[in-house]
């Protein structure tokens, strides 16, 4: 009887967060930033985020408000004030350190998104968000270390597939 | 819990009937882990009939043990969340829970 209680208590918050929506508009935004890219080239990138990452922040927000089962108001707060924060943190060190070229310091908004994306499913106790977030920041170390040609297609390639893949393993762990 | 050990153990006089009845105790283990749920996400998480879960919510807002909300346009949404004294009877009863079994065990 006690795992039975275990099992709503980790059933009601797992389907609270609905972590599924965000990482589909996340991996989609992320997918479509591919097309912008090899249209207005790299330079086109900062406006495209500049609307579509606020965009994406909003839509989730809109999404948890209307949702039949809601996280804990604490959570949600904590999770708004991370997102702003990472946003600004990551907008930061653009202007900082990159030359609006595609340099390896160019993607290190990808570290910004994986660190985020890990810290969220920490605070919201939601492993498939976890490794999402790893999966994010890994690939981006790594392309940072090789550097391949298209170097931006492959990380934005490899978020936005880990993305729609976390999303889908999410839909799937609800519905169970 | 319908199992008691022979020679009796002290720790079912800790249960609490408003808490200990399954229905109830489902939907307070659900309601714990979210700060809101809708009615029909309550009824159908738990498999419950409308006429059920009201049976139930009603005898647990009597109780004090969880609060209701309604949000919204027109006859609105009606929202539940357990109130802190919901959850520290539940707190409370999965411990006398454990300590049941631990008794059962110990004697058996």
């Amino acid at each position: 009887m006690t795992a039975e209680i275990e099992r709503l208590t980790r059933l009601s918050r797992s389907r609270s967060v609905g972590a599924w929506f965000p990482l589909m508009c996340g991996g989609t935004a992320t997918l479509a930033s591919i097309a912008v890219e090899s249209f207005s080239g790299y330079g086109g990138l900062t406006p495209y985020w500049a609307v579509a990452a606020p965009a994406v922040g909003a839509a989730s927000a809109i999404f948890s408000a209307l949702r039949r089962i809601q996280p804990p108001d604490r959570t949600s707060f904590l999770a708004v004030g991370l997102s702003f924060v990472m946003l600004f943190a990551m907008a930061g060190v653009q202007l900082l350190v990159s030359n609006g070229e595609v340099d390896r310091a160019g993607l290190t908004p990808a570290l910004f998104v994986g660190a985020l994306i890990i810290s969220l499913g920490l605070l919201y106790r939601h492993s498939i968000s976890v490794i999402t977030g790893i999966v994010v920041l890994v690939s981006g170390v790594v392309v940072m270390a090789i550097f391949p040609a298209h170097p931006y297609t492959w990380v934005a390639l490899t978020v936005g597939v880990s993305a729609m893949f976390g999303a889908a393993s999410s839909m799937i762990a609800v519905d169970r | 819990m319908n199992a008691q050990p022979t020679g009796g153990s002290d720790a079912t006089h800790e249960f609490d009937e408003l808490v200990h009845q399954r229905t109830r105790l489902n939907i307070l283990a659900f309601l714990s882990g979210a700060q809101r749920v809708e009615f029909t996400a309550l009824r159908d998480a738990l498999l419950l009939t409308d006429g059920n879960l009201n049976r139930h919510l009603k005898a647990l807002l009597d109780g004090g043990l969880v609060v209701t909300k309604k949000q919204g346009p027109g006859r609105g949404r009606t929202f539940v969340s357990i109130s802190a004294s919901g959850r520290r009877a539940l707190d409370a009863q999965i411990a006398a829970m454990k300590r049941f079994v631990d008794d059962f065990q110990g004697q058996s």
